[in-house]
């Protein structure tokens, strides 16, 4: 080996270790053939040495581009033909290519590669490329490129401005978006304008506090700045602006920029201006407010932020009256209420705004109001004139609605502030109109409520004078009945004493009674019981012999005493019998027996009257459920009856016949009878029928009265028939055995 | 019982009690008397009656205190007692009754024969 053919191979050695990658190709050669290629290239281009080396350039490095594909111009291969002809080294400084890697998948590369021309004699023999790979550096730039178009154009969209104020030059370059918000120019380009041409378009009201703001933020009291204030767009509206900033500083601490970007709140504003509004309308309207201070409440806090002009209209009796009517200068307010007075109250069927929307309750908005819409709607110069002048921008009237019923409008109006409502607006202008009405209904509502609490208060201060006038009658009649109840209290105790001593009074009476009778039994009885002894012993011969006069006058004697005997048995046995004190001893007894004993006993004395008393003996036997002395007695004075009230000759018959359950004793006579009116009065105590017998028979009256009493507790019935003149029938109707005594039994039965 | 009964007339009124004997002697031997139920059952005790008649309403002891002494039911069975009086109150004569008395004759009603033909009867 040579000393030179040594310093090439060394040199060869070197270039291939290089880090940087190169590659060489033949110039001489049309195809540029690849005369040799380092470890650097190999790696990044992903290719082998000995694959490469010796291969025309676009076979080793296919050419991929959309441009050599069609029109067969290869970017590369004129970079070459640029360094032969001119011997200047030329840089392409993004090349793309689109390789295999080692395990066959495609990826696109891109290479910073600069050719440099290697010179023999004059003239370029080979060209040397240096190429570096920036894939990740051109992707991250893309990316960047991508981002950034992004945010331009949601700064667009969301219209926001950037401003980058430059302070040494106090040159502000404003984008697209902060010159349209400021008003400076169109909106289409961005601007550098000197810091002062932006203040001047801050609402006066704020330039003030915006300065102040700047100024802070630049003395490093605060770097960082944020501030809200208005502005006047390019269309003359107001637009509320939030900026925000950021003061940057050299080495020294000195400021040299000031950049920030501003964005449009005026909706938020309106927004929050009108929830404000609401709130307030909610908290503050006092309901015992009437509605008319109500409406000039409301449309003295839209002015001025939501509208320049407020008119709030209400419908009264077919005209339109207007009730509020608000601007933040007073003057106008006293001029537009003098204006409107001239006018007088508009028709419901004029056809001006709040009229129509009236009407057809829908709003009425107009965004821009054009000198067209002035000329159309002035009925006269003069008119058309005071409209030119109130330079109304935009219009909106909204419903005030109760109930789906329009009562009235809100007219919002703008002027002064050049504002052109919106969609937005409108919503807003809805919502207070919403609140108005609510609030007139509330008014109505109180005023109505207050109304009645007022007749009801009235009603009731007449009903508790009522009331006390009542009650005092009550108290007053309560005392007088509390009297009259005790007096009767009183009486009713009192009566009872009464009776209860009158009970006792009664008691000790039948105590007496019962005593004298007691006493009449025995003490009236005894001595004419003795008179009957002595006097009966002498007339049935005890004594001796009488004459027939002594007879006769004896016999006087004993039937005197006989009748006083028996009105004193008479008098007690009912008296016993009414007291209840009369109890029958029931048992079987043979009637056919009885009534021949009791008949044989009287015989005498039949016999003395003539009359033939007789009992027609049964062929049965005649068994009856009786007490035997208490129907001997019963039959005794019955059959006596009979003869006493017969006329001397006439018969008497006693007979007996015999049913189921009971035994009936008739005694028929033929004697005087009993009309049909009085056979009831036969069993009354005391009463006697007259006729030519009572006289001379001189009873007490209570025989047959007693005679009842006693069969009617044998469980028997007496019967009687009986022609006037004619004669009687008596009947009595016994109980066969005891257990039909247990009922009471009737003849026939 | 004998031929000749013997009869006790207990009767507190003097004047009727002489009748009664009067009248009953006609008939009978042996006829007693006494004024009030203490005395008719010494009486009693002594000659032992046939026939009693006994008035109810008495001093010292009245008729159905001299029942509840004598005790006819169980003492003297077969000793005939007609209760004899004016005082003719249910009540003193239902007690008369459960005591043994055979009859109730009111005084008022007895004729002279009547009297005689009730011993008779009960003879």
């Amino acid at each position: 080996m040579t000393k030179e053919t040594n310093s090439v191979l060394n040199f060869k050695e070197l270039f291939r270790s290089l880090e940087t990658a190169y590659i060489v190709f033949d110039a001489n050669d049309p195809v540029f053939t690849v005369i040799e290629e380092n470890e650097a290239h190999a790696r990044i281009a992903m290719v082998e040495r000995d694959s490469v080396i010796g291969k025309p350039v676009l076979e080793a490095f296919p050419d991929t581009s959309e441009e050599y594909l069609t029109k067969g111009v290869s970017r590369l291969l004129e970079s070459f033909r640029k360094v032969i002809k001119t011997g200047q080294p030329d840089t392409m400084p993004d090349l793309s290519y689109d390789l295999k890697d080692h395990s066959g998948k495609m990826t696109t590369k891109f290479w910073e590669v600069t050719h440099y021309p290697v010179f023999e004699d004059g003239k370029v023999i080979a060209i040397c490329q240096q190429t570096s790979d920036i894939t990740e550096k051109t992707l991250a730039r893309r990316e960047l490129t991508i981002a950034q178009d992004q945010l331009e154009r949601a700064l667009d969209y969301s219209e926001v401005g950037t401003w980058m104020w430059n302070l040494d030059e106090d040159k502000v370059l404003a984008d697209k978006n902060l010159v349209k918000l400021f008003g400076i120019g169109d909106g289409s380009k961005q601007m550098e304008v000197p810091l002062s041409e932006l203040t001047k378009r801050v609402h006066p009201d704020d330039a003030g506090r915006v300065k102040e703001s700047i100024t802070k933020a630049l003395t490093k009291k605060s770097s960082s700045y944020e501030s809200e204030y208005r502005t006047y767009d390019n269309e003359g509206n107001i637009r509320w602006l939030l900026a925000r900033g950021h003061v940057e500083v050299d080495k020294t601490g000195k400021p040299v920029r000031f950049p920030g970007l501003v964005v449009d709140i005026t909706k938020r504003k309106i927004a929050e201006k009108s929830l404000h509004i609401l709130a307030k309308a909610n908290t503050q309207f006092s309901a015992s407010l009437g509605y008319r201070q109500t409406l000039d409440a409301i449309a003295s806090m839209i002015v001025p932020d939501v509208a320049d002009w407020c008119s709030i209209d209400i419908l009264e009796n077919g005209k339109i009256e207007q009730v509020a009517i608000a601007h933040k200068d007073p003057e106008k307010v006293k001029w537009a209420k003098e204006l409107r007075a001239k006018q007088g109250p508009v028709s419901i069927d004029a056809e001006n705004g709040s009229a129509l929307v009236i009407r057809t309750g829908k709003i009425e908005h107009t965004p821009v109001v054009t000198d067209e819409m002035l000329v159309a709607a002035a009925k006269n110069k003069k008119e058309l004139k005071l409209l030119r002048d109130l330079d109304i921008h935009s219009v909106i009237t909204v419903p005030l609605k109760i109930d789906g019923i329009t009562i009235g409008v809100i007219t919002f109006i703008s002027t002064e502030s050049h504002r052109h409502y919106d969609a937005n607006d409108v919503e807003i202008a809805q919502g207070l109109a919403n609140r108005a009405a609510l609030a007139v209904y509330n008014a109505n509502l109180f005023q109505d409520a207050k109304t009645e609490i007022d007749e009801r208060k009235k009603l009731q201060d007449r009903l508790e004078k009522f009331n006390s006038v009542l009650e005092d009658r009550v108290k007053k009649r309560t005392l007088q009945l509390e009297k009259t109840n005790k007096g009767l209290q009183n009486e009713i105790e009192r009566r009872h004493k009464l009776e209860s001593q009158r009970v006792q009074h009664y008691i000790d009476l039948n105590k007496t009674k019962d005593d004298f009778i007691s006493l009449a039994s025995h003490q009236l009885r005894t001595p004419a019981t003795g008179v009957k002894q002595y006097v009966g012993m002498i007339l049935e011969g005890m004594a001796g012999e009488i004459s027939e006069m002594q007879r006769s006058y004896l016999q006087k004697a004993y039937e005197s005493n006989e009748r006083q005997l028996t009105i004193v048995s008479d008098l007690l046995k009912v008296a016993q019998v009414d007291a209840g004190k009369v109890r029958i001893r029931p048992k079987m007894i043979d009637l056919s027996e009885l009534l021949t004993d009791v008949i044989k006993e009287q015989q005498d004395t039949y016999a003395a009257r003539k009359q033939d008393v007789r009992f027609v003996a049964p062929s049965f036997k005649a068994i009856a459920y009786a007490d035997p002395d208490k129907m001997r007695m019963v039959l005794e004075n019955m059959i006596d009856n009979a003869s006493k009230y017969s006329d001397p000759g006439k018969a008497i018959r006693v007979s007996i016949t015999n049913h189921d359950e009971a035994i009936t004793v008739s005694i028929k006579d033929n004697g005087v009878g009993v009309a049909p009116e009085d056979i009831e009065k036969l069993f009354e105590k005391f009463n006697r029928i007259h006729n030519h017998l009572s006289d001379h028979v001189g009873g007490t009256g209570l025989g047959l009265y007693w005679a009842k009493k006693v069969v009617d507790l044998h469980g028997g019935t007496i019967k009687v028939t009986s022609t006037l003149g004619k004669g009687s029938t008596f009947s009595v109707c016994l109980p066969k055995n005891s257990d039909i005594a247990k009922t009471t039994v009737k003849i026939g039965e | 019982m004998k031929n000749k009964p013997t009869v006790l007339i207990i009767e507190d009124d003097v004047a009727l009690n002489e009748a009664y004997v009067t009248i009953l002697k006609t008939a009978y031997e042996n006829v007693f008397t006494a004024f009030n139920g203490e005395e008719a059952l010494q009486v009693a005790e002594q000659h032992n009656p046939d026939v009693i008649f006994l008035d109810l309403r008495m001093p010292v002891m009245d008729g159905i205190g001299f029942l509840e002494s004598y005790q006819p039911k169980e003492k003297h069975p077969d000793v005939h007692i007609v209760v004899f009086s004016n005082y003719d109150m249910q009540a003193e004569v239902d007690k008369a009754y459960d005591l043994g008395a055979e009859r109730y004759v009111l005084k008022a009603l007895a004729t002279p024969s009547s009297l005689l033909k009730i011993v008779n009867d009960l003879s």
